[in-house]
């Protein structure tokens, strides 16, 4: 028994995620910089020649561990990390502005930054709402944990849960809209303008169209197009069956809605009616977890086997581009150069143009 | 192979318990580990007697003889042992055999809990992949039964703790949070080798068995105070049905809980046993 425990013991300190990381980078972009969130540091690389503008914290907190997609808007980013504190940083200088520590857990998904008002999701079970200045403005409580990242058309925006639903609630409240949390402090808000059952998790941001239709999937592998006026779903796909869980955003090219899932198929489907527009759904070879990116009339999608492909609109490959790194993270279009994340040790972020030709790779100093 | 043979396989059922409860996490972990316990019973029976016969054979006159008389003859020593092995129909592996068929199961049931409780991204993703709906759809009878993937994260809240996180009692007034598993742990973990140490009459078997005591109850401690307490919560499960396996077949050794009482009662039957000599002494010389 002894033997056992001893081994048991070499297995449990071998097999524990301590020190392992347990996601991917998230990855952001402006007109200049492009800000990869990454185990103890986000990192600002110039897009020019990939070198690092800046790093926060300049010195390693090892607390700070950070893997959510900072936010940026109007040179100021906002992140979350895993020891549960929101940072909104000075996009150019790395400086802190402000930072929030009033939620209970880790931030997994990427707030949402709009007009100076950061949305920011939390796995304790609450989106906060946060002023300019960092300060709480109220608070919307979930049933479960909140991973995905919300999503606004300019009066409201919406976001998916855990607790399987979609929410839709104001961008903002006035006072007297404002409730009384558990504690009785006036923070809550009680009801949201619209909330829809999806009945399985939802980790994948939700993405909006231009006709008011929300597109959302769920880890119980379906999509859904709901109508962001009441929330109703418009369609689902497949309307029987299920794909593998859908682990990303859909990406939006026309009409198009496509996405990527964890079977390693990726479908194109009409964004009005739900009807498939490929004859046969795109065999990626390996899951799709960190899904695509929309480049004019194509759309680029990677898998967690390395590969980045680009899609034409019938579904061709155009040409594919094969890493050594699996790729989890979304790539994201910087000035049409192609910019992408990787968790490995070969780079951590590099960019090449559409045609495949590399111009630099980034790895983070010792 | 590991992950389809072993893995997912515990990962269902475990998922599949929580299911059947109602969704508690924590009693999923008890009834998991009570269940896994439950049905490798039989080796651990086997196990235990073996290793009964093994210490009685070691306590053995014939044994401690041999040990004396080839001290200094290593080769010697080990072919006549072996030779009493034969003799008494014990064999020196027969108590190993069940421990390393029992060891893959241990291991994947720890993974197995670790797994479930993935709360980050890469975990949750491992999760998702391993998730089936067989037993579900095997026992689709049962009407509050849920597609498992509708599951996804588990709610780890179980009384006070997170079992995600590591476990901290916070008490007003107290400015430090108190880890009450990783305490039971140490406790459960120490009684549980203690309770099952074999009697040893070899001195470098007892130093041995000794350190383990004190050095295992640390490092499971350890490993209860940093991890996430679902896997403290296994930890003391596992402790304490052990010892109630080992208690039901009979084999605790309870003395090796009071040192003072052993000692007593060796001294009493070392007294016994010369009082005994003396008198059948005085009866021979009174011949």
């Amino acid at each position: 028994m002894t033997m056992a425990l001893l081994i048991l013991a070499v297995a449990i300190s071998g097999c524990t995620t301590a020190g392992v990381a347990t996601s991917w980078p998230g990855l952001s972009v402006s007109q200049d910089l492009a800000y990869v969130a990454f185990g103890n540091y986000i990192y600002a690389v110039k897009n020019s020649d990939g070198s690092l503008a800046w790093r926060f914290p300049q010195q390693l907190v090892k607390e700070n561990v950070f893997f959510a997609a900072p936010a940026y808007e109007n040179n100021t980013i906002v992140a979350g990390d895993y020891s549960n504190v929101l940072f909104s940083l000075n996009a150019t200088t790395g400086q802190q502005n402000w930072d929030f520590r009033e939620a209970k857990d880790r931030y997994i998904a990427s707030p949402l930054l709009y007009n100076g008002t950061t949305y920011a999701p939390n796995t304790d079970g609450h989106l906060y709402v946060l002023g300019s200045s960092g300060n709480l403005l109220w608070q919307f409580k979930t049933l479960r944990p909140n991973w995905s990242k919300p999503v606004t058309d300019g009066s409201n925006f919406y976001f998916g849960s855990m607790d399987h639903f979609v929410y839709a609630l104001k961008l903002s409240y006035s006072q007297d809209e404002i409730g009384a949390d558990e504690n009785g402090k006036r923070i809550a808000i009680q009801k949201p303008l619209w909330s829809t059952d999806l009945v399985t998790g939802i980790f994948a941001d939700p993405i909006l169209s231009s006709k008011n239709i929300l597109f959302a999937g769920t880890l119980g592998g379906k999509l859904f197009a709901l109508d962001t006026q009441t929330g109703n779903i418009i369609w689902t796909y497949p309307s029987t069956g299920k794909l593998g869980g859908i682990w990303s955003s859909p990406v939006l090219v026309g009409d198009v809605v496509i996405v990527g899932d964890e079977l390693g198929k990726i479908y194109a489907l009409s964004a009005v009616t739900g009807a498939e527009v490929w004859k046969a759904p795109v065999d990626a070879g390996a899951p799709v977890i960190g899904g695509g990116t929309a480049m004019t009339d194509k759309a680029a999608f990677i898998t967690t086997a390395g590969k980045f492909i680009i899609l034409d609109s019938s579904g061709s490959e155009l040409w594919n581009k094969t890493f050594t790194e699996p790729l989890y993270t979304a790539p994201k279009i910087m000035n049409d150069y192609v910019i992408l994340a990787a968790v490995g040790k070969d780079f951590l972020l590099t960019k090449f143009d559409q045609n495949g030709r590399e111009f630099w790779s980034f790895n983070p100093p010792k | 192979m590991w992950d389809t043979i072993i893995i997912s396989p515990l990962i269902n059922v475990l998922l599949f318990i929580y299911n059947l409860i109602g969704q508690n996490f924590g009693v999923a972990v008890i009834l998991f580990t009570i269940l896994i316990k439950l049905l490798t019973h039989p080796l651990t029976a086997k196990q235990i007697k073996s290793t009964k016969a093994l210490a009685d054979l070691q306590q053995d006159p014939e044994w401690l003889e041999m040990q004396k008389k080839y001290k200094n003859d290593k080769n010697k020593l080990a072919e006549v042992q072996m030779a009493l092995y034969k003799k008494r129909g014990v064999s020196p592996f027969s108590s190993c055999l069940p421990t390393f068929i029992q060891l893959p199961i241990i291991i994947g049931l720890y993974q197995a809990i670790i797994q479930t409780m993935g709360n980050a991204p890469l975990q949750l993703a491992n999760l998702v992949s391993r998730v089936s709906p067989w037993l579900t759809n095997a026992f689709k009878f049962i009407p509050w039964l849920k597609d498992p993937i509708t599951l996804i994260p588990l709610n780890s809240q179980f009384l006070w703790m997170d079992l995600g996180k590591p476990e901290r009692l916070y008490i007003p007034g107290i400015s430090f949070g108190i880890p009450v598993l990783t305490v039971l742990v140490v406790a459960s973990s120490f009684l549980q080798s203690k309770l099952m140490s074999p009697p040893s009459n070899d001195p470098q078997s007892k130093q041995m068995s000794g350190m383990m005591n004190i050095y295992m109850p640390l490092l499971m401690g350890w490993f209860a105070y940093s991890f996430a307490s679902g896997l403290a919560l296994y930890f003391v499960v596992s402790n304490v049905v052990t010892i109630f396996q080992y208690g039901v077949l009979g084999k605790l050794n309870i003395s090796n809980l009071f040192p003072a009482r052993k000692m007593d009662a060796k001294t009493k039957n070392n007294k016994v046993r010369s009082t005994q000599i003396k008198s059948s002494g005085s009866k021979t010389d009174r011949k």
